[in-house]
């Protein structure tokens, strides 16, 4: 069996310990090494993961013999990473959102196209059951025609005061607060469920939880489309600290023949401790969607299949988050 | 007056009030008079010769939302108090003709905006009142199956959609906790299939209620969409800089059976919220105090669900002040 190599473009985005974890564990994939710019963080891989660490993202893709890079830098340096894979022909997956700027998700899709490479966006909330079967539902039609979707991504705020993962809350490295880092999934989900067009959308975003960071902690989204039908997403970082788990992802998707209710991190165990600080937890059980989603991704890659979440799905996805912000300034809706 | 979903609740409430006599009941459906004869009261088909006929203290409105300002008027006009059903009127213009007759007549009007007397509601109120959860934000959300009842609820012109006749709930409790009318209103709604004119049945509304101390942000989803065998359900969240209270309902009860006709669930309290908002009404009557929930209220609520609409409708937020 031909293993695929991988590297990994920094380990600044969280998720990239749980993607290395599970790549790790794949028999088909061989993690060649990672650059990271940090050196606590770089030291924190090599003693979990014992990778071999390069300089410069370009000499990681540089690597002999590698056939992909995962980028899980801070969501602004996506562009440059991924450039640096793609432009010595490499396979770029892309962490969410697939940039901060919508030019910059273009140069990206651009540059796959030019070095006949491929650009998976993550987004593994496609390859949860839930969502695999609320999409065979209304692909079947057995669902009926789709009137309208309400969403959240609610989350914990990202730690300001962790260095690991203060930047979500940096408008420079993540683009955005809230608004910006759990607009996108929902609107993926929605996107992918139904093939709608958006014509207008409508998105507040204001710091109403915490003090001391200078981007948006909550908003609302709407979005009209054109067909007619009418969709939100509630994004925000409205769980407090100690909640039981780090948020939610839940859908309603009211089909002329099923309502369908998602919520998809709601398959937990109740776990009590005898501590004032930390009085509950839910634990999740079951498949884990990450692992689904790499194992596709890896598959298109051996095979040589078309990305099944693509740049152009990432850029999408951005747009939704972009023109809420642009919306909030206008205080109006904007047309998409 | 009015004999539909509320009118029999309300007349069951009335009866069984000690501080109120149930005397006559109007229904334009003549099947109702034996269940109006079994509450003691009597029957008539034509409301305004109830109020010629009847020398009662107080009428209930709960006729349909378009003919609250015509039969509250007649009421007003015979001298009685007047509890009226949610939506207050179909159009702003209406319910401002209704304050100003009740304050020329002095006459007490109690609108029905039941969540300010429902427990759960009332319990959310406190914790943000006494300051338990500095609110920010709330988000509410009201589902259930396409009202079966009767026809004029999926007629615009005359219910004014779902944000008018059930998001309204959400709007006017959101107003309650913040104390204040919205600066701003954006929406976008779907339409759901209907036989007759393209009728918005799903609706996701934003309340911007500007800087301050109290709650900033709101959001309201209706929906008339969900499957006939979709419980009716309704959910609640404050998020604030301290922490987060949320409830739903159906929720957590201490007492549930189950039988071959189905479930059925108890709350720990002994009345529910249509029952307290009559005998609130009632107690203002008989102490000749204002009711709880004014017509300033409901005027409100009515003025931003409006805007919501319009909202929805031009794809434009609107500035609430001066919107009629």
């Amino acid at each position: 069996m031909k293993k695929i190599k991988i590297g990994i473009a920094s380990f600044a985005h969280m998720h990239a310990f749980s993607y290395a974890r599970v790549l790790k564990q794949m028999d088909n994939v061989e993690i060649a090494g990672f650059c990271d710019l940090d050196d606590a963080r770089a030291r924190r891989v090599v003693n979990e993961f014992k990778l071999p660490r390069l300089p410069t993202y370009e000499k990681l893709a540089a690597l002999d013999g590698l056939d992909a890079v995962l980028v899980t830098t801070e969501t602004a340096n996506h562009v440059d990473a991924a450039l640096a894979a793609m432009e010595r022909g490499k396979h770029v997956i892309v962490e969410k959102p697939i940039a901060t700027r919508l030019d910059d998700a273009k140069r990206m899709i651009d540059a796959a196209s030019r070095h006949g490479v491929k650009l998976f966006q993550c987004y593994p909330c496609r390859y949860h059951p839930s969502a695999q079967e609320a999409k065979k539902a209304i692909a079947s039609g057995e669902a009926g025609d789709i009137l309208g979707i309400t969403s959240t991504n609610h989350g914990c705020m990202p730690d300001a005061r962790d260095p690991a993962t203060a930047w979500f809350s940096s408008k420079q490295l993540a683009g955005g607060g809230a608004v910006m880092d759990h607009t996108t999934h929902a609107a993926d989900l929605l996107f992918w469920f139904t093939g709608w067009t958006p014509k207008h959308v409508f998105g507040i975003a204001k710091r109403l939880f915490h003090d001391g960071i200078d981007c948006d902690d909550a908003g609302m989204v709407l979005l009209s489309f054109e067909n007619g039908a009418a969709a939100s997403i509630d994004p925000s970082w409205s769980r407090p600290e100690a909640y039981p788990t780090w948020g939610d992802l839940t859908m309603v998707v009211y089909g002329s023949k099923m309502t369908i209710v998602i919520d998809m991190f709601n398959q937990n165990i109740d776990v009590f401790f005898n501590d004032r600080e930390k009085s509950a937890e839910w634990h999740p059980f079951g498949p884990d969607a990450n692992s689904t989603m790499l194992d596709h991704y890896i598959k298109a890659i051996d095979e040589d299949l078309p990305p099944p979440v693509s740049g152009e799905d990432g850029r999408r996805a951005l747009k939704v988050a972009l023109l809420a912000y642009e919306s909030n300034d206008k205080g109006t809706h904007v047309d998409w | 007056m009015g004999f539909g979903f509320m009118g029999k609740i309300h007349g069951k409430n009335i009866k069984n009030h000690s501080g109120a006599d149930l005397v006559a009941v109007f229904s334009s459906n003549e099947t109702d008079k034996a269940e109006i004869e079994k509450l003691g009261a009597k029957y008539y088909s034509d409301w305004r010769k109830m109020l010629e006929s009847e020398a009662a203290d107080a009428a209930v409105v709960a006729t349909p939302t378009f003919t609250h300002g015509e039969v509250t008027l007649a009421a007003f006009d015979r001298g009685m108090h007047v509890f009226l059903e949610k939506p207050m009127e179909r159009a702003v213009a209406k319910c401002q003709a209704i304050n100003k007759a009740a304050r020329s007549k002095g006459l007490q009007l109690g609108l029905g905006h039941v969540l300010r007397f429902d427990d759960e509601y009332l319990a959310i109120k406190e914790q943000v009142t006494s300051g338990e959860i500095k609110a920010k934000m709330a988000r509410c959300t009201r589902r259930g199956p396409p009202p079966g009842w009767a026809s004029w609820f999926l007629d615009e012109e005359k219910s004014g959609t779902v944000i008018l006749d059930l998001s309204i709930h959400d709007v006017d409790f959101m107003c309650w906790l913040a104390g204040k009318a919205p600066a701003r209103v954006s929406a976008v709604a779907s339409p759901i299939p209907t036989s007759g004119k393209p009728f918005f049945g799903i609706s996701h509304v934003v309340l911007d209620f500007g800087p301050g101390e109290g709650l900033e942000l709101g959001f309201a989803e209706a929906s008339w969409a969900a499957s006939s065998t979709y419980p009716f359900s309704t959910s609640i969240e404050i998020s604030g800089k301290n922490g987060l209270l949320a409830c739903s309902i159906p929720g957590k009860h201490p007492i549930e059976t189950y039988t071959a006709s189905g479930r059925a669930a108890m709350n720990a309290y002994a009345r529910d919220g249509y029952y307290n908002e009559i005998d609130d009404f009632i107690t203002s009557i008989t102490r000749g105090k204002p009711p709880k929930v004014s017509g300033d209220d409901g005027l409100l609520a009515v003025r931003t669900c409006l805007a919501a609409l319009e909202s929805a409708r031009r794809h434009q937020t609107i500035e609430l002040e001066g919107f009629a």
